[in-house]
């Protein structure tokens, strides 16, 4: 079974020292987009290249005793560019971001210097541009660089290819001696190993090993297979979800890897709290994903609270607005403007679950209500939607909501916008009255159903307003 | 749980006990209108051993605490099925789990879901929320209907559709939305699919993964043969030009085969109903249910039981009566007939009245000293006593005092008055003597 997105996708580019980053490994629709199943955890993260080598460099000796150095690599921010004095590398310096894409070398994104201030001078110069990133033939993403990667230049003549991935019940190592660049073109040399999932580490099975070993030089192979060997147990015991190094070089100091994406699974955060802090693991925003302001204050809402809550702007000009709750059901209700061949107008996603408080909703509703009153759309509607709920509380959440609308109810009413409503669950029909009667008291059109009424038919009526 | 249990007039509680480490002993719940006591267990296998019948464990454990617990409910023999409601289980142990679970043909159902319902015989946890909307969406007895969504919070929502659109739910299965559920979108339809009861499927899938690939191909090589309406959400994300982008934990590789379009195509080539959008599910849901179900000659309505409303008071009781028991021909103490203890030590008899026989032989040699030291009434306090015995059967503060007062007397409590009027009557002599 091959398990990642094709080799089809890989380019290449021969002239820079980018190695045969798969392009679609680092550039996942999950890490750029949003989250639009909340019930669904977010849980394998992408991680930068530098704490991942750092994660790898600090804790591989604890299954092997091989030579293998400490990580020279320097992580570069705006916060001690100016202030950082590089180490001496003797063959020269690499640099490059560390934003969690690939294709960096293709994007003219990686700079070799014998000369220090060379390198910052390049990276403040990267930095402080607008950046376009060609991610694929279709997408493009635009958005400031801010952390790079700075390397020692390492002279090396074979590369090799390596990567871990998990699946249901097994974990699939992928090998090559023909790593690098041409990865692509050398795809049909790469063995594909199987391994059955232990949640203890174990060492690699004798019938793996005498695969790889094939495939390796008598002076390789000692230093190689004790590496993928211990490479392997770490990635089991880290709880990483992908792990490729692309390539990896034999120097006299050792086993080098110039290139990493890793993945980690952050549930399992705390039971490595430890070991992940002092590699400085963080789970940073993807490039070109910087937030809205409103954006982040809901992220911190939601950090704050057991409950979730997300937020996420389309168009800020858009005319339908969403309050919608439930992982699965506000998706449905999106999909559903979608279908009715309204994409364009969607404002926004959002949504809120599992129970969260009336000052909660409250402050989420204010800042969607206040974000529609600023579209320039000439007719807006907002969705307040939902499925039937489990145990959301409809009366308490809805007291939050209506609380939100009173505050900005002249404006509301002076643009003319409509509310539709669809909702049940605990306490529903209490909720769906106490709207009802608000609004008529604050003379604003609003169109009120419960369960009785298919769940996406007010998608239906609202865009008939428009 | 047991409320639904009361609902579809279930003759027993579904929940025979509990485990809760450090809280061992007796939980009162409410069945129906009467009370009724679940013993409380200090640990899974011993819980196991005196319920052997009992063959499903649902976990409300934490996320962290949750694995522990379930890896030692998969290991039990008499569990077949156990469902984890914990969100935030690290994958390798949910891995960990699976593993085990197939090993000892245990059926895993989450962790991150609200769990499942079997309209008229048992819901886990909160599943189908409240009674009035269990009612509403007739989930208090069987249809003919197998559904599985991988969303908790949209799975009432479906099962309402369903009702609405059908004889209702035959059983219902949320998967959970993790990367990896313990038992696939796949392999719960296949078990609905082997039931003879359940004469359509219901699908509701999600953007990413291959869950629902996995469905359309044991579709077209024949896995699944009854009619079963699909739906994968998620369409609105391939929609959005390049600044923005949907996806999930399932939606890792960003693969077009795992977009809910893909998915939905996949399921129609396969031979699954699949309508133009959620909007028209319900309608789908009722043409295949009319087309399918209904025209067959054998199909029989279901059982049109009406839902069992508790309408009476629930009242707490204040005292609870865990030992003695007089409903037999002979009144039983801790289980045993009375007059097994005529011949047995009175420490023995304490032992079993106090504390359920869990006292070794030097708890019973001690209570029975105590007996003896305290015996007469000389030293004891017979107003306290007396208080302590009229309180614990029951009665009010005021009747309370009054049966302490009442030994107050020449022999108890009655020293200081006897003191004064013997030193009254003393003084008085020596006057007269004067």
């Amino acid at each position: 079974m091959k398990i990642f997105f094709k080799l089809t996708h890989h380019e290449t580019d021969p002239d820079s020292i980018e190695y045969g980053l798969l392009p679609d490994a680092r550039f996942k629709k999950s890490e750029v987009g949003i989250n639009i199943s909340p019930e669904i955890i977010m849980a394998q993260k992408a991680i930068q290249e530098f704490s991942a080598k750092k994660l790898i460099h600090q804790n591989i000796s604890k299954y092997t005793d091989h030579f293998f150095q400490e990580y020279q690599g320097v992580q570069i921010t705006p916060d001690n560019v100016d202030s950082i004095s590089l180490p001496d590398f003797d063959n020269g310096y690499v640099a490059k971001p560390d934003e969690l894409f690939g294709k960096r070398g293709k994007n003219n994104l990686i700079f070799m210097s014998n000369n220090k201030t060379e390198i910052i001078q390049w990276i403040k110069q990267k930095s402080s541009q607008t950046i376009k990133l060609q991610v694929s033939s279709v997408r493009t993403i635009q958005g400031k660089l801010f952390t790079f990667l700075v390397e020692p230049k390492i002279p090396h003549e074979k590369e090799f290819y390596l990567s871990i991935s998990s699946q249901r019940d097994h974990n699939v190592i992928y090998f090559s001696n023909k790593g690098g660049v041409d990865i692509e073109e050398n795809w049909n040399d790469t063995i594909e190993l199987k391994i059955p999932f232990t949640i203890e580490p174990t060492p690699l099975p004798k019938l793996v090993l005498d695969k790889i070993s094939a495939q390796l030089s008598e002076n390789e192979k000692d230093i190689v297979l004790t590496f993928i060997d211990a490479l392997y147990q770490l990635y089991c015991e880290l709880d990483f979800t992908y792990l490729e190094i692309n390539p990896f070089v034999l120097t006299d100091q050792g086993i080098q890897m110039l290139d990493c994406v890793a993945r980690l699974d952050d549930t399992a955060y705390y039971k490595n709290s430890l070991i992940w802090g002092r590699a400085g693991i963080t789970f940073p925003k993807p490039f070109g994903g910087e937030a809205l302001p409103e954006e982040l204050v809901v992220e911190q809402i939601d950090s704050k609270s057991g409950a979730s809550l997300k937020l996420k702007v389309l168009n800020r000009n858009g005319s339908i607005w969403m309050l919608t709750s439930g992982g699965g059901g506000s998706v449905i209700f999106a999909d559903t403007v979608g279908d009715l061949g309204f994409a364009n107008q969607l404002a926004n996603y959002g949504e809120y679950s599992g129970n969260p408080s009336t000052d909660e909703t409250e402050e989420y509703a204010d800042i969607v209500i206040k974000l529609m009153l600023n579209s320039k759309a000439k007719k807006k509607v907002l969705i307040i939607g939902g499925g039937i709920a489990n145990f959301t509380d409809i009366k308490k959440t809805f007291i939050g909501l209506i609380s939100a609308i009173k505050q900005n109810s002249q404006q509301i009413k002076r643009q003319g916008i409509v509310i539709f409503v669809r909702r049940g669950g605990p306490n529903y029909e209490e909720g769906l009255q106490l709207m009802k009667t608000e609004m008529q008291n604050l003379d604003i059109e609003a169109h009120v159903f419960g369960p009785e009424t298919y769940m996406t038919h007010i998608i239906e009526l609202a865009v008939n307003k428009l | 749980m047991l409320d639904y249990d009361w609902l579809c007039r279930r003759e027993n509680p579904s929940i025979v006990a509990i485990v809760h480490k450090g809280s061992s002993g007796l939980h009162k719940a409410f069945f129906g209108s009467s009370e009724i006591l679940i013993p409380v267990y200090d640990s899974i296998a011993e819980a196991c051993k005196n319920h052997a019948r009992a063959d499903v464990f649902v976990s409300f454990a934490s996320m962290r605490s949750a694995f522990v617990s379930t890896k030692e409910a998969i290991l039990q023999d008499s569990i077949r099925t156990v469902a984890v409601t914990a969100e935030g289980m690290p994958e390798n142990q949910t891995r960990e789990l699976i593993r085990l679970a197939k090993l000892n043909n245990v059926w895993f159902i989450g962790p991150a879901t609200v769990g499942g319902i079997k309209p008229g015989s048992f819901r886990i946890g909160n599943t189908a929320g409240s009674i009035e909307s269990i009612v509403s969406a007739k989930l208090y007895r069987p249809g003919s209907v197998g559904v599985v969504t991988v969303s908790g919070g949209m799975s009432l929502e479906m099962y309402h559709i369903i009702s609405q659109n059908s004889d209702g739910v035959s059983e219902g299965i949320a998967v959970g939305g993790d990367t990896y559920p313990g038992t696939t979108l796949l392999e719960n339809l296949l078990r609905l699919h082997s039931y003879p009861q359940t004469k359509m499927l219901v699908m509701l899938g999600e953007i990413g993964g291959k869950a629902e690939i996995e469905v359309a191909e044991a579709i077209t090589s024949g896995k699944i043969t009854k009619p079963i309406v699909a739906w994968v959400s998620g369409t609105v994300a391939s929609q959005f030009n390049s600044e923005v982008q949907f996806g999930h934990a399932n939606a890792r590789s960003g693969n077009d085969q795992e977009s809910a379009q893909a998915k939905n195509t996949a399921l129609k080539n396969a031979g699954a109903y699949i309508p133009k959008s959620f909007n028209e599910l319900g309608k789908t849901i009722n043409d295949v249910f009319t087309k399918f179900v209904l025209s067959d000659k054998e199909y029989k309505e279901p059982s049109q039981i009406s839902p069992q409303l508790s309408t009476s008071f629930r009242r707490p009781t204040s005292i609870v009566s865990s030992i003695s028991d007089d409903r037999g021909a002979e009144p039983l103490y801790n289980k045993k007939e009375i007059s097994s203890f005529v011949s047995r030590s009175i420490g023995f008899l304490l032992n079993q009245l106090w504390f359920k026989g869990k006292l070794n032989k030097v708890g019973e040699d001690f209570l029975e000293l105590a007996v003896k030291l305290m015996a007469d009434h000389g030293p004891a306090v017979a107003t306290a006593h007396n208080a302590i015995v009229t309180a614990r059967a029951g009665k009010d503060v005021i009747d309370s005092l009054i049966a302490g007062l009442t030994t107050i007397g020449p022999r108890h409590g009655g020293a200081l008055d006897g003191a004064a009027k013997w030193m009254l009557s003393c003084d008085q002599r020596k006057n007269l003597a004067s």
